[in-house]
């Protein structure tokens, strides 16, 4: 690279960072996820743009106006298209399909907070995607960069994390370092506490965690929140 | 078994194995050490270290003498261990080890289709296994105070009183222990470890953190509440 490459290089990672650190964020579903989070993002002073199949609906226009700050519906691959950063608040069924049909993802920042579960008989919780949903998501948007995250807590407690009696730490898998720290913040603008835990591969173990909490209340044992408590 | 001394055997000397046959021992429960080489040096000096009557044996001997069999053993190396072990038809079996190896980018990755703890109950189907103690680095378990707060240590398996009694032979450690479910889900615990350790190897030591599986608020339901997804 030569020199004024790198000064341009430089230049770009300053703006893309920016000191207010505003960003476009879409939030693909306005499920239990999407509605839980999108409020909080958009309390953050990012931009939030709900991206729906029926983006004309009570219940996606009462999302709307419940979220607040500017926030906007449209389309789910119109919503992908002008974000920073795209949040897939989906069910895992059709997350392939809706990812396929989100266009150009280059570049752009995935949050992964999908738990692919397959319950089974005898109340059995096994994972649903192999290697890992967020790996599996990766080579469908090969130029995105996908990060694990908000899969191992309840909706419950992403609406209002004060209530869960103590911190809750969100860990982040992930290949790139600066999408994992933009998405780290994100986490403590939720009320939560973000830890990488590593590279995209280690997902498989944030998604097993994943498994572990929602078997926990569906086989009915003791509740329990994930501290992964700083030594 | 909560306040009965009992005699366990330790499979593996190695730091692992070392550190819970050091505080099994200083409890007041029999440590036999379960070694393919009871006497060499190394034995001999964890079995010195370990004192309060601690041996070592090999490992089917061990394993004889028996209430309580800890499985510490490196993965590469755990079927042919579990193959020394003699008959352990009606004991219990606490599996420490995880099958994890070393992968291309210097983190670890999963080296089974299932788990340690699935593959030992499969080998030695008389026996009862229950994962404990794998997502607890060493020296947390030699000194759990230096942990700096509250550390769980999540057990699964298919028995309910087998894993109740080694929940109550974990918590005399000094930890919270929660049952996360049946042996199938020792993968997920064994993947819990990958992480674990993550910090450590990529030299992040700041961010070296303990499993704390705290029992809080139930989540209330809210009548606003959406469908999941």
């Amino acid at each position: 690279m030569t020199k004024r490459g790198i000064g341009f290089a430089i230049v770009c990672t300053f703006l893309m960072l920016g000191p207010a650190n505003a960003d476009t964020i879409a939030v693909i579903g306005t499920g239990g996820v999407g509605s839980a989070l999108g409020p909080h993002f958009a309390a953050a002073g990012h931009t939030v743009v709900y991206g729906s199949r029926s983006p004309e609906t009570s219940e996606v226009q009462a999302l709307v106006k419940e979220t607040g700050h500017g926030a906007t519906a449209t389309t789910q691959a119109t919503a992908a298209k002008n974000a920073d950063i795209i949040l897939l608040a989906l069910p895992w069924a059709p997350t392939k399909a809706i990812v396929e049909g989100l266009g150009d993802l280059d570049g752009k920042i995935i949050i992964d907070p999908i738990n692919a579960l397959a319950f089974g008989p005898e109340k059995s919780v096994g994972l649903a995607a192999t290697p890992s949903a967020a790996e599996l998501i990766q080579a469908w948007a090969p130029g995105a960069h996908v990060i694990k995250a908000f899969n191992t807590l309840t909706r419950a407690f992403m609406v209002d994390s004060t209530a869960a009696g103590g911190p809750i730490t969100i860990p982040l898998a992930g290949n790139n370092a600066e999408a994992k720290a933009r998405v780290a913040a994100l986490v403590e603008a939720v009320g939560l506490v973000p830890l990488d835990v590593g590279l995209l591969d280690h997902a498989r173990a944030v998604e097993a965690m994943g498994q572990l909490y929602v078997a926990q209340g569906y086989q009915g044992r003791t509740r329990y929140e994930f501290q992964l408590r700083p030594r | 078994m909560s306040n009965a001394t009992k005699t366990i055997a330790v499979i593996g000397t190695g730091r692992m194995g070392g550190a819970i046959g050091g505080r099994l021992a200083s409890l007041g429960h029999t440590v036999v050490y379960g070694s393919r080489s009871p006497d060499s040096e190394e034995t001999v000096a964890l079995v010195e270290k370990t004192g309060d009557g601690a041996t070592a044996a090999s490992p089917s001997e061990a394993a004889a003498a028996a209430d309580i069999i800890v499985f510490a053993v490196p993965w590469a190396g755990a079927e042919e261990a579990v193959n020394s072990l003699g008959t352990v038809d009606g004991k219990t079996i606490i599996d420490v080890t995880n099958a994890l190896s070393f992968g291309a980018h210097g983190l670890m990755e999963m080296a089974s289709d299932t788990s340690s703890g699935e593959s030992i109950q499969k080998w030695l189907p008389g026996s009862t296994v229950v994962k404990a103690f794998n997502t607890v680095g060493f020296h947390v378990i030699a000194n759990p105070d230096a942990a700096g707060g509250p550390v769980s240590v999540p057990i699964v398996g298919d028995d309910a009183d087998t894993k109740t009694a080694v929940a109550d032979l974990v918590q005399t450690f000094g930890f919270e222990t929660i049952d996360v479910g049946p042996l199938v889900h020792a993968r997920a615990l064994e993947m819990m470890s990958m992480i674990y350790i993550v910090p450590y190897l990529q030299g992040r030591k700041e961010d070296a953190f303990e499993y704390y599986l705290r029992r809080g608020a139930a989540p209330k339901v809210s009548a606003g509440v959406r469908a999941a997804g």
